[in-house]
């Protein structure tokens, strides 16, 4: 089979890049181009870029306007960091290649509107990467159409991180959030109510098709120094409400190597009129206990003292947990998934207008947890 | 058969290990087919049950849902920081009835069907009378469906 889509990947090494660039570069339908970034980018940056792109083998084009005017790039994976990331997909979409983006979408909700009024006029696809695809997500999709669970009543969805070495926070104040936030991602700390939160909050939306309505918001430092000392969150709770009236509640946060016996928490419980039913990630599976050494966490690298990315990772020797064996059939990758909607000519479930949705939610969760009040949406442009 | 005294004195127990650290959040979702005052009355006795875990004095709620729709959920936050979400579902639930995760600054523990009974039998609750402020201010917050802070810092 020759390939239909030649991949461009935008951003290299220490981002999900890692990941993203080698599902398209398995799969059959897909051959990678190039690795690209902006040309003003600093040394470290361009040294992790330069790196990714020898590892997969693929020239890296230091100025992001060429590579984009390469006839051969039918589909750009943009993982740059959420500060540039939205100036980088607009491009993309003017050049009329296919998106495939990081998560979350953008920090900024003007950002998610010029992105999205960006797609609609080149008419290119776009998808960001979600759980949609998961066949646990799947699942939950399926027990909700089938109305086994009776009138939906409530959602509550939780996704806890279970990495970085956690105890290291001074407890005992309430966070002061700040609106709107400044900065994401930094080396040693994300924030986490929009980096895991994304996840349940796309997964509600996309499971009911409900928008938001109300969003109120609480962040936290419970877990580790380093949030505490750039001023991001490592925790944070969201009760909204539907636009039909559906409550739902949402944990989100990373709370360290040990607090679970696999990669954290992933469930989703959907509270029905005739019952109620527990998604979770981790089911069903087998527990395995052996006179294997027991499992401890990796030496902290210090280019990635939370265990955000993959080829950090590996330099530390990141053993996976033994414990948990889960079964079922195979998980498509997410890139898979988006391929599949190209192919049938059809936009993502999670295509940036949808995105966007979610970046407003994220918005009003951080505008609320600063105020300290209930947030109504829309939100006011 | 098996109490929910049982289940609570064994979280306490691990809470007093310090084997998690310092309790920060607590989930504690519960089926039981409640009617009338008996939903603010359970409420009540859970979320003072997680504000006993968490130690720490509440200071705000945000309820939503209602008896009516059998879905009740109070978001707590705590004055050193803590927070909690407790839900009441209508319905019956799986196992015991309870799920529930409570994470410390050093680790989690969890509780839900899959560490129940191999059977579906509910917990059983006490008789013991819920603390009169704590519903008054669940059943303020319910009614307004705004969050509502705790007066005079008693609680």
């Amino acid at each position: 089979m020759n390939p239909r889509y030649g991949v461009l990947c935008v951003t290299g090494g220490h981002t999900h890049q890692e990941n993203y660039a080698r599902h398209f570069a398995a799969d059959r339908r897909c051959r990678l181009i190039a690795l690209t970034d902006e040309a003003n980018v600093d040394r470290r940056r361009r040294d992790l870029n330069e790196r990714l792109a020898k590892s997969l083998g693929v020239p890296y084009v230091p100025d992001l306007d060429k590579a984009l005017g390469n006839k051969e790039v039918h589909l750009v994976s943009v993982c740059a960091p959420p500060e540039r990331r939205g100036r980088i997909a607009v491009r993309c979409a003017q050049a009329r290649k296919h998106l495939y983006l990081d998560k979350s979408l953008v920090p900024q909700l003007r950002e998610a509107d010029d992105l999205v009024a960006a797609v609609q006029k080149a008419g290119v696809k776009s998808h960001m990467f979600s759980f949609i695809s998961q066949p646990w997500a799947r699942q939950a999709k399926r027990l909700l159409e089938g109305k086994r669970l009776g009138t939906l009543l409530a959602i509550h969805a939780d996704t806890f991180f279970a990495k970085g070495r956690t105890g290291t926070a001074t407890l005992g104040q309430r966070r002061r959030e700040e609106f709107p936030p400044q900065r994401h991602q930094l080396v040693e700390a994300k924030r986490e109510m929009d980096n895991c939160g994304i996840y349940p909050i796309t997964l509600i939306r996309w499971l009911t098709g409900r928008r938001y309505r109300s969003v109120y918001c609480v962040t936290a430092n419970y877990f580790f120094q380093e949030h505490q000392k750039h001023n991001v969150e490592d925790f944070g709770i969201i009760a909204a409400t539907l636009d039909d009236g559906l409550p739902v509640t949402i944990g989100s946060g990373r709370y360290g190597w040990t607090s679970h016996p696999a990669g954290g928490t992933n469930r989703i419980v959907l509270v029905g009129s005739e019952q109620t039913a527990v998604i979770d990630a981790s089911r069903p599976r087998l527990q395995v206990y052996t006179d294997e050494s027991p499992w401890t966490p990796p030496n902290t690298h210090k280019e990635d003292p939370m265990g955000f990315w993959a080829s950090t990772m590996q330099e530390v020797h990141l053993r996976p947990k033994p414990t948990w064996t889960t079964f079922g059939a195979a998980a498509q990758t997410d890139a898979a998934y988006f391929l599949d909607r190209l192919d049938a000519n059809r936009d993502s479930e999670m295509n940036v207008a949808e995105a966007a949705r979610c970046t407003e939610v994220l918005v009003a969760a951080y505008r609320s947890a600063s105020r300290r009040e209930m947030v109504t949406l829309p939100l006011a442009r | 058969m098996t109490t929910l005294a049982y289940l609570h004195l064994a979280v306490q127990t691990t809470l007093a290990s310090k084997r998690l650290g310092t309790p920060v959040f607590a989930r504690y979702l519960y089926h039981s087919p409640l009617k009338g005052q008996a939903i603010i009355t359970r409420l009540a006795k859970t979320a003072a049950a997680v504000r006993d875990w968490l130690n720490q004095p509440l200071d705000r709620v945000l309820a939503q849902g209602a008896s009516a729709s059998r879905h009740i959920t109070l978001l707590l936050e705590f004055r050193s920081g803590a927070t909690a979400v407790v839900t009441w579902v209508g319905t019956t639930g799986r196992g015991g009835g309870v799920d529930l995760t409570l994470v410390g600054n050093h680790g989690a523990l969890y509780h839900d069907a899959g560490d129940a009974s191999l059977w579906d039998e509910a917990f059983t609750a006490d008789d013991a009378a819920p603390d009169r402020d704590l519903v008054t201010l669940i059943e303020r917050a319910i009614k307004s469906g705004r969050p509502e802070d705790v007066q005079g810092g008693k609680r």
